[in-house]
């Protein structure tokens, strides 16, 4: 194949299937998936407040600054907790988790580290994460912004 | 992007998916999501490996992977699976899945032969939108010693008019020029409000 291109036209097998006769109207499709996320939503809860725990832990063992492989283990949890948010309804304690993934990964790119910014996320996953907090949608989401104005200024 | 009216029918009932996703419940979760739009037995695996063996045995009609199994695996799987002989697997549309998605992971994703990615956690309606989006995407398959996988080029607008073009295809791809070339001043104003400097 050395410098040939080679360009095919495969069959598009998936799109003469999906318009086939039958089927279901998106809308059933739509209510079908809410109450099978619903099922599922109490088992996702309790798995994103485990990873959440298990960042808390691993992050008090880790040294300042955490060490490389610490900090891939720590990026790799926080990346499972935003995977269950959504089913979990914790979309707040996601994008808290994402914001600690740029965090991370702009501490893992070169960025200098700031124990200030990495303690402020570690708090704010914990305080999401509690089943009986107090704190309002409001006060959720303006954590949550306030998180992302760290990371900008921790990462450029 | 496409947006799927609520009356829309879909028939995903004998497309066969394969499901790579690993830790529980987020392969509960995909399953679920699967199952829901219809698919009948959508088949799991939670490793690349797992994965290959299948589509040795059987064709599929899409592929969802997990885009962050540990140690870039996810790329490394799409871009065995593209360069191998499994004939119809290795054409098959694959979607990959991520939580946190820098640029790099988007361009990663896009030059192992990915058709597209898609963003956790995961909205259902959006996830079938992209679906729907990969149906009716017709970029062709293109094969170099680099790359193997869908054109990386989304959109073919052509050379500009008058101009002959580099590439054979260019005129039959896209027609004869409609419009005459834009003016530098629609071209400065297409990257936002140009400042005013006084001299």
């Amino acid at each position: 194949m050395s410098g040939m291109v080679v360009k095919r036209r495969p069959e598009k097998r998936l799109d003469k299937l999906i318009w086939l006769p039958g089927g279901r109207t998106v809308e059933a499709i739509e209510a079908d998936i809410v109450a099978r996320m619903e099922a599922l939503q109490g088992v996702c809860a309790s798995a994103i407040r485990d990873k959440v725990q298990a960042i808390v832990r691993l992050a008090a063992q880790a040294p300042r600054p955490p060490r490389p492989d610490d900090l891939d283990r720590l990026y790799t949890l926080s990346n499972e907790a935003i995977g269950l948010s959504g089913v979990a309804d914790l979309e707040d304690l996601g994008l808290a988790a994402l914001s600690f993934c740029r965090l991370l990964d702009g501490f893992r790119s070169g960025a200098d580290w700031s124990r200030a910014a990495f303690d402020v996320h570690l708090a704010a996953l914990q305080l999401l994460a509690q089943p009986d907090s107090a704190m309002g949608a409001e006060a959720r989401a303006v954590m949550v912004e306030g998180l992302h104005t760290v990371v900008k200024r921790a990462t450029g | 992007m496409l947006e799927l009216d609520n009356k829309t029918r879909l028939n995903l009932e004998q497309a066969r998916v394969l499901l790579i996703e690993d830790p529980q419940p987020g392969a509960e979760i995909l399953a679920q999501v699967f199952f829901g739009y219809g698919v009948r037995q959508p088949v799991r695996c939670v490793s690349p490996d797992e994965a290959m063996a299948r589509l040795e045995e059987e064709p599929f009609e899409l592929i969802v992977c997990d885009g962050d199994l540990p140690g870039g695996q996810a790329y490394d799987f799409v871009m065995r699976l593209r360069r191998s002989t499994l004939e119809p697997n290795r054409y098959c549309p694959v979607i990959l899945l991520s939580g946190h998605t820098p640029s790099a992971y988007v361009a990663k994703a896009r030059d192992c032969g990915a058709n597209f990615v898609v963003a956790k956690p995961i909205r259902p309606m959006v996830l079938l939108e992209r679906i729907v989006w990969v149906c009716g995407d017709n970029r062709i398959f293109v094969e170099l010693d680099s790359y193997v996988g869908p054109d990386r080029r989304f959109q073919s607008l052509g050379p500009p008019p008058g101009m002959e073009g580099r590439r054979k295809g260019d005129r039959d791809a896209v027609g004869e020029a409609s419009t005459p070339n834009l003016s530098q001043d629609e071209i400065d104003g297409a990257f936002g409000k140009s400042k005013k400097v006084e001299l």
